[in-house]
C-alpha cells in the first residue's frame, strides 16, 4: 500500500446513465484516494467506457454525483473536469503532428515568452522539465508526427497533467504499446501517484492491473460487482469476478434461430494468416453448413480478421482457400469472385449509398448487370429482383424505388444481407450482424444467416455480445491481441469460456 | 433520374402535397427563380428578350457552359474537382483550328481535340489516383501548364478556320435552335440515360458517395475516378470544339471566362436535386438558368461587372442550397439510425 495516501481525490457515488433501452451504467459508485490505483475492470459492455467519457465531461450523467477533491458535481464538461483537476488520457492520442512535443506539450497552455515573442529555448526547457517529473526522457524538438505509441502517450500525459492532476483517468493506455515501454509507462504511473494522484486504470490485461493497481473495481452489464484488493488476489479469481455467471437475464436476447447442426466439408481453409510481421499466425476452418463466431475484447482484431479475409486489408503472409481454390489475398474483387462477401458492422459507411434507390442499394457490386448486357441496368427486372428479396428477407417498409434512407436499422441491414446474398456467397463474414438493430430484426437476421448456412455456406461473425454469439455459433475462434489464442467447439461455446480464454488462463 | 422515382414512391405511400412541397422547396424554389427572371427581362425589354432570334442567342450561349457543366458533374458525381476544364476548353479550341488549317479533315481534327482533353483528364485521374494529390490541386497545376503552353505555341494570338465546314455548323441553325444547342441536348439527354441505365453510371454515383461501400462491394473506386476525370476533360474537349466552330476559330484566352459559370451551373443543378447529387440535365438547366440571367443583363443594359457579381453570387448560393439539401437527407439517416438503435 502506498504511503503517501491522501484524502479521497476521486469519488462516484450512484453514477447512472441509459442510452435508449440500453442501462449502460447502472447505480455505480467507487472512491480512488490521492496516491492510489484502481483498476475498473469488466468485459466489452460492462460500462467502463461510458463512467470514463462522464468523467471526461463527454456524456451527461442521468443520475449520480461526482467528487473531485471534495468539490461534487452532478456533470462535468471536459473544461470543468480540467479545472477540478482531472486529466483523461484516451485511447485515442491527439497530438498536433505537425508541431513539436514541447509545442503539444504547451498546447492549450500560455507558452513562455520573452519580448512578446515564443521563447523557444524556454518552451523546450519548460516542457523536459515537466517530463522529467514523470521519468520521461523525450527528445521534445521532434514533431510529434515521428513518435512512436508509447511516446505519444507520454506526451500527452505531460500536456494533460500540466495543471497539477488531482486525478488521472488512464483508457487502456498499454494497448498498442510493446512491453518495454509499458514497463516506462508504469514508471510514469508510479510518479503521479507518488505526487498524490488518484489513478484510474483502465484496461483489459489483467497481469498489468495486478502489477500496478492498489485495488480493483470490477464491472459486469453496467453495474459493479465487486470490489477487491490486488494483493495476494489471484488471477483466476479476478477472472471470475469479471466473467460472472452465465447468460446475465433471460431478457438477453438469445436468438431464437436454432443452430445448425449438420456440417460438411471445409469450406473456408485458412492457414497462417498474419496482419504483421510480428503477429502470430492464425489458421482455421469452417465448413460448410457452419457458423463460426469470431470473439474477443476490443482492439483484440475480430474486424482486422474479416477484413483481411474480404480482402479489405493487407496481409503479410498466409494463404486462404475456397471449397479447396486458392485464393489472392489482399484483393477485394478476388475474395468476392472466390465467393468470400462481407458485411460490415457499420452500414453508414461501409455499406449504404444514402442517394441510390433500394434496388440500386441491393444489386451495387453484381458482377453480372441485370441488362441484356452486363453494362447496362434493366430497372423492370432489377425491381423484380429486389423486390423478391423485399419479401424473401421481411424488409418492412421498403418498396423497390423507394429511398433506403426511409428504412429503419433494422431494414438496412437486411438490404445489405440481399446485397451480399444475390451475389450467391460460398462464405460470409458478418462483422457485428446486429448492430444497431431492433429486437425483431435481430431474430429474423439470425435465421437468415442460418438458413445461408444450413444451404451449405459456411459463415464467420464477429458480435460482441457474447450471450447472442454462444447461443448462435457452432464454434468460435477467440482472439486475442491480434492472435488467435483459442478456438471452443460445441457445447464449450459459452460467456464464460470465451471471456476466460479473452483474458487469458496464464 | 433514379431518385425521382423514390419521390414517386413516397407520394404513393400517402405522403400530402404540402409536405411534398416542403420536401422539394429546393427544386421549386429553383423553378420560380427562372421563371421569375425570365419574367423580368421580358418586362424591361419586352421588344428583345421573350424573341426567338434572342432565344436562340441564348441557347448557343448555353452550349459551351452546358456541355462543360455535364462533363464536370461526371467528376462532379465521383466527388473529383477538376479546375483544368477552362485551359482544355482552350487548348482544344486552338487545336482544332490548327489542325483544320493545315487540311486535315474536320472528322478526325474533331476528334483529335477531343482526345487531347480526355488526354488530359486521363494525366489528371493518374495524378489524383496513382499520385493521390487531390484533384482540385492537380487540375489546377494542370491548368497553369495548359495556359503556359498555349501562350508560347500561339503568342496569345486567334487562329481563324479557313475551311468552312466546321465554323458554318456552329452557326447554323435547324428549326430555329442552333446546332450547337443541340449537341448539348443530344449529349445532356445521353448522359442522363447513361447514368440511368448503366452499371457504371450507378457505380459511379455509389463511388463518389460512399467510396468505402464501393471498394466493400468489389468496385473499384479508383479507376472510376480516374476515369470520371477523363470523360470530363473529353467533354471539355466537345465543348473546346463547339466555342471553336461558333467563333470561327480558336482562342487561346478563352478558357478561364467558362469554368466559373460551368461550376455554377452544375451546382446549379446540384442544388434544384432533392438530396443535392449532381446530375446532367440539372447541370443543363443551370447552365440555361444563368445564360438566360447574364444574357438578360446585356439586354437590360446592365454594367459589365453585373455578369460577374451574378455568376459568383449563384455559385455560392447554389452551393449553399445543395449543402443544404445533403445535410437534411444525413440528417433523416441519423434519425432512422436512432430510431433503430433505441
Amino acid at each position: 500500500m502506498p504511503s503517501a495516501q491522501e484524502s479521497t481525490a476521486l469519488s462516484v457515488r450512484a453514477l447512472d446513465k441509459s442510452f435508449g433501452a440500453l442501462h449502460a451504467v447502472r447505480a455505480v459508485s467507487f472512491d480512488v484516494a490521492g496516491g492510489e490505483v484502481l483498476g475498473l475492470l469488466g468485459a466489452n459492455g460492462a460500462g467502463k467506457s461510458t463512467i470514463v467519457k462522464m468523467l471526461a465531461g463527454l456524456v451527461r450523467p442521468d443520475g449520480g454525483e461526482l467528487a473531485i477533491g471534495g468539490e461534487v458535481r452532478e456533470s462535468l464538461t471536459p473544461a470543468a473536469a480540467r479545472a477540478l483537476g482531472l486529466a483523461v488520457i484516451h485511447q485515442e492520442l491527439a497530438l498536433v503532428d505537425s508541431q513539436s512535443v514541447a509545442e503539444n506539450i504547451f498546447l492549450g497552455h500560455p507558452r513562455p515568452r520573452r519580448g512578446g515573442v515564443l521563447d523557444w529555448k524556454a518552451l523546450a526547457r519548460e516542457a523536459e522539465r515537466a517530463c522529467a517529473q514523470f521519468g520521461i526522457e523525450l527528445d521534445v524538438r521532434r514533431n510529434a508526427g515521428e513518435l512512436s505509441t508509447w511516446e505519444r502517450w507520454a506526451t500527452v500525459l505531460v500536456r494533460e497533467t500540466r495543471v497539477r492532476s488531482r486525478v488521472l483517468i488512464l483508457d487502456e493506455p498499454t494497448a498498442a504499446m510493446d512491453d518495454e515501454h509499458v514497463v516506462r509507462a508504469f514508471e510514469a504511473v508510479t510518479a503521479a501517484k507518488a505526487r498524490g494522484a488518484g489513478v484510474v486504470f483502465v484496461s483489459h490485461r489483467l497481469s498489468e492491473v495486478l502489477q500496478i493497481c492498489d485495488r480493483v473495481h470490477v464491472l459486469r452489464d453496467g453495474a459493479s460487482v465487486g470490489e477487491a484488493s490486488t494483493a495476494g488476489l489471484a488471477r483466476e479469481a479476478l477472472v471470475a469476478m469479471i466473467v460472472g455467471g452465465e447468460a446475465r437475464s433471460p431478457s438477453a436476447a438469445a436468438p431464437a434461430a436454432p443452430k445448425p447442426i449438420q456440417t460438411g466439408r471445409p469450406v473456408l481453409e485458412v492457414s497462417g494468416l498474419r496482419r504483421g510481421r510480428r503477429s502470430r499466425p492464425a489458421s482455421f476452418s469452417v465448413s460448410a453448413g457452419e457458423i463460426v463466431g469470431v470473439a474477443g475484447l476490443v482492439g483484440s482484431g475480430r474486424s482486422a480478421l474479416l477484413r483481411m479475409l474480404a480482402g479489405a486489408e493487407p496481409v503479410v503472409g498466409g494463404q486462404a482457400s475456397v471449397d479447396g481454390r486458392q485464393l489472392r489475398l489482399g484483393s477485394v474483387g478476388a475474395a468476392r469472385g472466390a465467393g468470400i462477401v462481407f458485411v460490415g458492422e457499420d452500414r453508414l459507411t461501409q455499406g449504404l449509398v444514402d442517394t441510390l434507390p433500394i434496388t440500386a442499394n441491393v444489386t451495387l457490386g453484381r458482377r453480372s448487370g441485370t441488362g441484356p448486357l452486363r453494362a447496362v441496368v434493366n430497372h423492370r427486372r432489377e425491381a423484380a429482383t429486389a423486390r423478391s428479396w423485399i419479401r424473401r428477407l421481411r424488409i418492412r417498409g421498403a418498396s423497390p424505388n423507394g429511398a433506403i434512407t426511409q428504412l429503419s436499422g433494422g431494414n438496412q441491414q437486411k438490404v445489405l444481407f440481399a446485397r451480399a446474398l444475390q451475389c450467391r456467397p460460398r462464405v460470409l463474414l458478418l462483422d457485428e450482424p446486429t448492430r444497431g438493430v431492433d429486437v425483431g430484426s435481430r431474430e429474423e437476421i439470425y435465421s437468415i444467416i442460418a438458413g445461408f448456412a444450413q444451404e451449405g455456406g459456411a459463415v464467420l461473425t464477429a458480435m460482441s455480445d457474447l450471450d447472442e454469439l454462444a447461443g448462435f455459433v457452432n464454434s468460435a475462434l477467440v482472439l486475442r491481441d491480434g492472435a488467435l489464442v483459442d478456438v471452443l467447439e460445441g457445447e464449450a461455446v459459452t460467456r464464460s469460456r470465451i471471456l476466460e480464454a479473452c483474458y487469458g488462463h496464464a | 433520374m433514379a431518385t425521382h422515382d423514390a419521390t414517386v414512391e413516397l407520394l404513393r405511400d400517402g405522403r400530402t402535397w404540402g409536405s411534398f412541397v416542403r420536401d422539394h422547396a429546393m427544386e421549386l424554389s429553383g423553378a420560380v427563380a427562372l421563371v421569375a427572371a425570365l419574367a423580368l427581362f421580358s418586362v424591361l425589354r419586352p421588344d428583345v428578350f421573350p424573341t426567338s432570334a434572342n432565344l436562340s442567342v441564348v441557347l448557343s450561349n448555353t452550349s459551351v457552359a452546358g456541355v462543360l457543366a455535364i462533363g464536370l458533374s461526371v467528376s462532379l458525381v465521383a466527388g473529383q474537382f477538376d479546375l483544368s476544364i477552362g485551359a482544355v476548353l482552350a487548348i482544344t479550341g486552338v487545336l482544332v483550328a490548327a489542325l483544320l488549317n493545315h487540311g486535315v479533315p474536320w472528322p478526325i481534327a474533331v476528334l483529335g481535340a477531343v482526345a487531347l482533353g480526355a488526354g488530359i483528364g486521363l494525366i489528371n485521374g493518374v495524378l489524383t489516383v496513382r499520385g493521390e494529390v487531390l484533384s482540385i490541386v492537380a487540375t489546377l497545376g494542370m491548368q497553369s501548364v495548359i495556359i503556359g503552353v498555349l501562350t508560347w505555341t500561339t503568342n496569345d494570338a486567334y487562329i481563324q478556320i479557313t475551311p468552312r465546314a466546321l465554323p458554318d455548323f456552329g452557326r447554323e441553325s435547324v428549326l430555329g435552335v442552333p446546332n450547337i444547342a443541340l449537341v448539348m441536348l443530344v449529349l445532356g439527354v445521353a448522359g442522363a440515360l447513361a447514368m440511368r441505365y448503366t452499371t457504371a453510371g450507378r457505380n459511379l454515383q455509389a463511388v463518389g458517395r460512399n467510396p468505402e461501400a464501393a471498394r466493400l462491394a468489389g468496385l473499384n473506386v479508383g479507376g472510376y475516378v480516374l476515369a470520371s476525370l477523363a470523360v470530363t476533360g473529353a467533354f471539355a474537349g466537345i465543348a473546346g470544339v463547339l466555342l471553336a466552330s461558333h467563333l470561327g476559330g480558336g482562342h487561346p484566352e478563352v478558357g478561364p471566362g467558362y469554368v466559373l459559370p460551368a461550376f455554377a451551373a452544375a451546382f446549379l443543378g446540384a442544388a434544384a436535386h432533392r438530396t443535392g447529387t449532381f446530375t446532367f440535365l440539372g447541370g443543363l438547366y443551370g447552365a440555361f438558368l444563368l445564360t438566360s440571367v447574364t444574357n438578360g443583363l446585356v439586354i437590360a443594359n446592365a454594367a459589365d461587372w453585373t455578369a460577374n457579381v451574378i455568376t459568383g453570387l449563384v455559385l455560392l448560393g447554389a452551393v449553399l442550397l445543395s449543402r443544404i439539401a445533403r445535410r437534411r437527407t444525413l440528417a433523416r439517416v441519423k434519425r432512422v439510425r436512432e430510431e433503430s438503435a433505441s
